[in-house]
C-alpha cells in the first residue's frame, strides 16, 4: 500500500507531466512535445493534469493532519519539487527520443529554450554544453554581467 | 452576542450537510493539495507558455516574483502569529468540520496568504492566468470557511497580506534583479528557460 507521501509524489508527477506538455504546446516548443499535433498534445496535457488530481483524491482519505500521516507544508513543498523534477526529467528524455529527428540550426546558446522550437532537447543541450566548454572563459563575464 | 465575523462564519458553515455533493467538493477544494498544487502547476505553465522570447523572460521573472511573494506572505503570517494567536472556530463554536483540526493560529490564514501570494504574483505578469489563479485562491478561502477551519476575517486578512507582499516584491525586483537574472541565464544554458 502506498503512503500519503508516495501518492502525493505520483499525483504531482502525473499532473506536472500534463502541465509541461500544455506549456510546451502553448509556447511552441515542439522539441518538448511528445505528440506533434497541438490538439492531441493539449488534450493529453489536460487529461494528465486532471488524472493526477483524480488519482490522488480517489485512492484514500486526503484531509489528514501531518502528525496523523499527512504532510506538513515544507514536506509538501519538497514532494512537489521531487514530483515536478521527475516530470521534467521524464519529459526531456521521452521528448528527446520521440523527436530525435528534430535537428534544427545551431543557435546562440543564450537563446535557451528557444532552440526547442526546432531541435530536440538532448541535441540542444549537447550544443549548449559544447559551446560553453569551448567558450566559458570569454563568455562568462559577458553572460553574467547585467 | 456573537460578533459579525462569527455570525458570518456560522451562516456559511451552516450550509454544510444541506448538499452532500457540495460538501464533497469542499473537502477537495479545502485540502492541502488541490489549490496549492494547482497554482504551483500554473507556475510551470507560465514559465514556458509565451512564444515571444522577451515575453517569456518577463513571465519567468514573474514566476520568481510569485514565489518571492508567497515566501514574504508566509513570513508576515509567521511573524504575526508570534504576537497574536486566535483559536480556530471549532475550538470555540459548534462547527460542522470537513477538514482535520489544524493547531496553528486561525488569524490570519497562512494557507490563504501563501496561495494568494502566488496568485497575485502571477496576476502581475499575466492577467488571464492571474484571474484564474485569484479565483482559485478565492474559492480556497471560501472553502476554508465553509469547512470550519477559518473565520471569514482570517481569510480576508490572509489575502490582504498577500496583496502588499506581491506589490513589494514587484517593486523590489529591480533591486533583486541580478539574482533571478543569473538564475534564468543559468537555466538558459541548460535550455530550460
Amino acid at each position: 500500500m502506498f503512503t500519503f507521501a508516495t501518492d502525493y509524489y505520483i499525483g504531482v508527477f502525473i499532473s506536472a507531466m500534463g502541465a509541461l506538455q500544455l506549456a510546451a504546446s502553448l509556447g511552441g516548443l515542439k522539441g518538448l512535445l511528445i505528440f506533434k499535433s497541438p490538439t492531441v498534445s493539449r488534450t493529453l496535457a489536460i487529461a494528465l493534469v486532471v488524472a493526477g488530481f483524480v488519482l490522488f483524491f480517489s485512492t484514500g482519505s486526503r484531509n489528514i493532519n501531518d502528525y496523523e500521516g499527512g504532510l506538513d507544508a515544507p514536506t509538501q513543498g519538497l514532494f512537489f519539487f521531487l514530483g515536478a523534477s521527475t516530470a521534467v526529467l521524464v519529459t526531456l528524455v521521452v521528448s528527446s527520443l520521440v523527436n530525435h529527428r528534430m535537428r534544427g540550426d545551431e543557435r546562440d546558446p543564450s537563446t535557451g529554450v528557444e532552440a526547442l522550437r526546432d531541435t530536440n532537447y538532448a541535441l540542444a543541450l549537447a550544443r549548449s554544453i559544447s559551446y560553453w566548454c569551448k567558450n566559458w572563459r570569454t563568455q562568462t563575464k559577458r553572460y553574467f554581467s547585467r | 452576542m456573537a460578533n459579525p465575523d462569527e455570525t458570518l462564519f456560522l451562516a456559511i458553515n451552516g450550509f454544510v450537510g444541506a448538499l452532500p455533493i457540495l460538501d464533497r467538493v469542499a473537502r477537495w477544494v479545502v485540502s492541502d493539495y488541490l489549490v496549492p498544487v494547482g497554482l504551483a502547476l500554473m507556475l510551470i505553465v507560465v514559465w514556458f507558455m509565451k512564444e515571444d522570447r522577451d515575453e517569456r523572460a518577463k513571465h519567468q521573472i514573474g514566476v520568481l516574483v510569485a514565489l518571492g511573494s508567497m515566501s514574504l506572505s508566509s513570513l508576515v503570517v509567521f511573524i504575526l502569529n508570534i504576537y497574536y494567536f486566535r483559536p480556530r472556530p471549532f475550538e470555540d463554536l459548534d462547527v460542522n468540520l470537513l477538514f482535520y483540526q489544524p493547531t496553528d493560529s486561525s488569524f490570519p490564514s497562512n494557507a490563504v496568504a501563501a496561495v494568494s501570494g502566488i496568485a497575485f504574483g502571477i496576476w502581475g505578469v499575466n492577467r488571464a492566468v492571474g484571474w484564474m489563479a485569484i479565483s482559485a485562491a478565492g474559492l480556497y478561502g471560501l472553502a476554508r470557511v465553509y469547512a470550519g477551519v477559518h473565520y471569514p476575517l482570517d481569510v480576508i486578512a490572509g489575502a490582504a497580506i498577500a496583496i502588499p507582499s506581491a506589490f513589494i516584491i514587484f517593486k523590489l525586483r529591480d533591486l533583486l534583479m541580478p539574482l533571478p537574472l543569473w538564475l534564468i541565464k543559468f537555466a538558459r544554458i541548460l535550455r530550460l528557460a
